[in-house]
């Protein structure tokens, strides 16, 4: 008995050393530096394609990217570099470069953004190399050389990380990275994968093109994303200027071609341009304009359209967007002239419908299984929690000890969701899709999206989009009458509270537009008792106070604006604005006009002096406009005869009619608008201008780029 | 009950008027039920006017009354704000002319007034599983019409029983004055259990949410039934256990109950 007690004590002691002395130990223990690596660059690259070999690029392009280049290289920015090297000239801080090379070295996630410059820095080198003028120093070369060999391109990769391939401008920017440095090292062995350069040529090869074939095919599950198309462009001018593969170079144009021509079709009033559409993923910081002094901040891509389509103005010291610097530093792309003409046609006016995206449960019917082979495809949606994805995504997370996604909390959700789910008897799918206005809410499913644009104003809608589920940082409707007087309406919640947002996401409305008119309803039905009780409780720790539905109508950008009961109208310049809402508001700042609860209904209707000659007269017609709106079990039964479009009738469920009339809310063509008519899930996208013969045509399944002037 | 009747039926129902529903489901169906609850006070009272306690024929009439109307306003205040309903008006008024009814019946002695005692009790409770249903929603799913039968023949049943309960407080309406009287009462009371587990397993087979989870409270609350219902059996022969029947079906409500908020969690 003594000798058992003695035993225990000694073990004790022995464990409590043992804690204590760790942290010492760790003091004494050193880690071994990790190798430089070792490789061979290859430099004797020659472009594959002529891109310019039966037109030019415009004269107005090519002085636009001479402004913007001598702006850029006077600017002390890191990408700003590129400019530099592109120009002729050396960079001036080859510290900073090696500063971004530690994010690399730490796998801290985007480290995918800087590798895209990174890469065009040592491909204009090259390039400045054959001219014989080497710009970048060898130390600074070796340097970013021994970055390249050290990164994780892919998650199936070794080597635990922080970073997210999941989405899909992540994916493009990894893809596009690791087949270019893999064609820059193809004989050498990268550290960490333990594989050829050859290996990750061919490996991102494959991806490429999957991830190209499905946006001609299905569009861009980040559609019109202000803020990642930034990314894909970049991605994509690397692709096209440095790849040593005609396939990849012709549709990565292509795709190109496809941004700038929603860029043209849906930018509004092309001097002081705003990119005025729904966005798929979007920022607080683009769309709140707060005050006069503190406005919403211009859009990530203003500066990537202005190059490419001359639409907006450049501003001086924006010169540090990655699309930007790509374009401008890029010889191989330049959008057809067709397009520029169509960006300067379309500011004026335009009807137009488009599709961007599939639901979670057609993968069948476009031939994307729900397996590893296409995953990507539906995380590119942020369909990692949906019901026909949970269970693999966990399983490839699991097998490839993917940090990234789930220390953002998804494993911290998918182990609630596991155990809630085996108290009710249902697998994880199930309980996935028990829960799925949330699980499959944040997923970028298929957007029909609806616009309608004059001189004076412009109306842009996702039509009858996920109504009643939970979004991250979707922006869903907005009516424009200038780059800083836009109204649009969002009602806060649940997983906006993570990113702090207030203004895009959260739970969605069905809006039904038609030309000038948007009909709006706010609701949604209730989830698992345990889940109500759960999102309670993250409601009360993160935001107690985000139980209400507001618009933003900034009444500093209007020239002028005026309440009349329930209607709020706004003018600026030609144009004018009415919003309606069906249950009091107030003002909760100079911006943001607040009802209480998660249920309402907003209408929206927009003129111009053209159609009404004064305002006063708009604002009599419209709050005079006969109106019966009656609250159902979900959403509500409305009936309103606008003064323009006449009498228009919507509930929750039953189609928009106007005049009895249905109208059509989707599923769009790809494509439908006076320039482009293309079927959704087609592969040929025939761009014209009418009343000219020019003709652009991009024909995907033989990867051919076509411009006929 | 008037809550479990607004769980059970809150698919395609908003959020908003879900929580509303909660709200006010239960206080607007409390003056309903309590106003049931007074005409079997009234009926005391023209039976035994002798016996009334403190309350005596008038005050009892203008307390129905009382209760009522609260509970009509109560209920048009509701839809008023949220959904507007007329089915639901439609549906207290309905409500009270059984009350009146009833009533009638016992007081000019068409319906034995045991019976009808018995029927109130149960459906002065009951009646508020659809009450909250139609607060929600025109077109009710069958597992509240199922949820329905089955809490009011329990509850029936349970009456019945309760006479021999001699501990229970609240003692039974019926008074036993034969053996064979006694063996009919449990004869209908078995029947009404029969009953209430057919419509009880039914509910599994509506298209219920969580099936898996209402099968296990189901089988609960089924055991306690059904012991009851064995024990029922025996004491046609023997007389004891009067008071464990009691005892199992209260039991068997309490799961019933349970299973219900399964039902519509």
């Amino acid at each position: 008995m003594k000798r058992k007690r003695a035993i225990t004590i000694v073990e004790s002691l022995l464990l409590a050393l043992l804690f204590l002395t760790n942290p010492i130990l760790d003091v004494f223990s050193f880690e071994a530096p990790v190798p430089e690596w070792t490789y061979w660059m290859k430099t004797d690259f020659t472009h594959p394609v002529d891109m310019f070999a039966t037109w030019n690029p415009t004269n107005e392009s090519l002085i636009r990217k001479a402004i913007f280049l001598a702006d850029a290289n006077d600017s002390e920015g890191w990408r700003e570099q590129a400019a530099r090297l592109y120009l002729g000239y050396n960079v001036t801080d080859d510290q900073g470069i090696i500063n971004h090379l530690e994010r690399i070295y730490n796998y801290e996630d985007c480290l995918d953004f800087d590798l895209a410059s990174l890469v065009r820095f040592i491909y204009l080198d090259i390039n400045q190399t054959k001219l014989g003028n080497p710009l970048l120093n060898t130390s600074l070369k070796h340097q970013i050389s021994d970055a390249f060999g050290k990164c994780k391109y892919w998650y199936d990769e070794p080597h635990t990380t922080n970073c997210i391939y999941s989405t899909e401008n992540h994916q493009i920017l990894y893809h596009s990275a690791e087949l270019l440095v893999g064609q820059l090292y193809p004989t050498s062995t990268f550290m960490y994968s333990n594989r050829k350069g050859y290996y990750h040529y061919t490996h991102a090869k494959e991806r490429i093109i999957q991830w190209l074939d499905w946006r001609a095919r299905l569009g861009f599950s980040e559609w019109h994303s202000n803020v990642y198309y930034n990314e894909d462009i970049a991605a994509l001018v690397n692709l096209v200027d440095f790849a040593n593969d005609t396939e990849i170079v012709t549709k990565s144009a292509m795709v190109l071609d496809l941004i700038a021509f929603d860029f043209a079709t849906n930018y509004f009033n092309s001097t002081q341009a705003t990119y005025a559409v729904p966005q798929g993923r979007e920022y607080d910081g683009h769309k709140e304009g707060k005050s006069a002094t503190d406005r919403a901040s211009r859009d990530s891509i203003a500066e990537a359209a202005w190059l490419m389509l001359g639409i907006g103005a450049h501003v001086e010291n924006s010169t540090g967007s990655m699309a930007a610097i790509a374009l401008a530093t890029s010889d191989h792309y330049a959008p057809p002239p067709i397009l520029e003409e169509i960006a300067k046609n379309a500011s004026k006016s335009i009807e137009q419908w488009e599709r961007n995206g599939i639901n979670m449960e057609d993968g069948h019917e476009y031939g994307i299984t729900y397996d590893e082979e296409d995953i990507t495809y539906w995380w590119g949606m942020s369909a990692l929690l949906a019901p026909q994805t949970i269970v693999e995504t966990l399983r490839i997370f699991n097998k490839h000890n993917i940090r990234g996604e789930l220390e953002g909390g998804i494993d911290l959700l998918t182990t609630a969701l596991s155990i809630l789910g085996f108290l009710r008897g249902m697998s994880l799918g199930q309980y996935s899709n028990a829960l799925n206005i949330i699980t499959q809410g944040v997923c970028l499913e298929a957007a029909n999206i609806y616009t309608y644009r004059t001189q004076d104003y412009q109306l842009s809608v996702a039509q009858d989009h996920r109504k009643g589920r939970n979004s991250m940082q979707s922006h869903v409707w907005q009516a424009t009458l200038d780059v800083n007087a836009t109204v649009f309406t969002c009602s806060p919640g649940e997983i906006t509270q993570g990113f702090e947002q207030r203004w895009v996401g959260g739970w969605l409305p069905r809006a039904t537009a038609y030309k000038n008119v948007n009909i709006i309803q706010y609701d949604r039905t209730t989830l698992p008792l345990e889940a109500e009780f759960l999102l309670l409780i993250l409601r009360l720790i993160f935001g107690p106070d985000t139980h209400y539905i507001h618009a933003h109508f900034p009444r500093w950008a209007f020239d002028e604006w005026v309440q009349y009961g329930d209607w709020t109208f706004g003018k600026k310049g030609d144009g004018y604005v009415a919003l309606y809402s069906y249950k009091p508001t107030w003002w909760h700042n100079n911006h943001d006009l607040r009802v209480q609860g998660s249920k309402n209904a907003w209408i929206c209707e927009l003129g111009s002096a053209n159609e009404y000659n004064t305002f006063e007269n708009f604002t009599t017609l419209v709050r005079q406009a006969p109106m019966w709106i009656s609250p159902q079990a979900l959403g509500y039964n409305i009936r309103y005869t606008s003064p323009s479009q006449g009498l228009m009738s919507v509930s929750w469920d039953d189609p928009l009619q106007v005049s009895g009339s249905n109208v059509d809310l989707g599923p769009y063509k790809r494509f439908d608008n006076p320039y482009c008519t293309q079927n959704f899930n087609t592969t040929t996208t025939i761009i014209t201008l009418p009343g000219t013969s020019q003709r652009l045509g991009l024909y995907f399944h033989n990867a051919t780029r076509r411009y006929l002037s | 009950m008037a809550i479990i009747g607004v769980l059970i039926s809150r698919v395609n129902v908003g959020i908003e008027l879900f929580v509303a529903n909660l709200i006010y489901a239960p206080i607007a169906y409390l003056f309903i039920a309590l106003s049931g609850l007074t005409v079997i006070k009234i009926l005391q009272i023209l039976q035994a006017p002798s016996n009334t306690g403190k309350l005596n024929l008038k005050q009892a009439l203008a307390l129905f009354g009382a209760f009522f109307i609260i509970g009509i306003v109560l209920t048009v205040v509701n839809v008023v704000l949220y959904v507007f309903n007329i089915i639901i008006i439609i549906y207290i008024i309905i409500i009270g002319v059984l009350w009146v009814i009833m009533a009638l019946l016992a007081n000019k002695n068409i319906v034995k007034s045991e019976f009808i005692y018995v029927s109130l009790v149960s459906l002065v409770f009951t009646l508020g599983i659809i009450y909250g249903a139609l607060l929600n929603t025109f077109s009710i799913p069958i597992s509240i019409y199922f949820a329905f039968i089955t809490a009011t023949f329990l509850q029936s049943a349970r009456e019945m029983v309760k006479s021999y309960d001699k501990k229970d407080r609240g003692g039974g309406f019926i008074s036993i004055t034969n053996e064979k009287e006694r063996d009919l009462i449990l004869r209908v009371s078995l029947g009404f259990q029969v009953i209430s587990c057919i419509f009880l397993v039914m509910i599994l087979f509506s298209n219920i949410a969580y099936p898996v989870l209402y099968l296990f409270m189901m089988l609960i609350g089924l055991f306690f039934i059904i012991s009851a219902m064995i024990l029922i059996l025996k004491s046609m022969r023997e007389k004891k256990d009067y008071l464990r029947m009691s005892w199992l079906l209260k039991y068997g409500i309490l799961f019933e109950l349970i299973s219900f908020l399964v039902v519509g969690s």
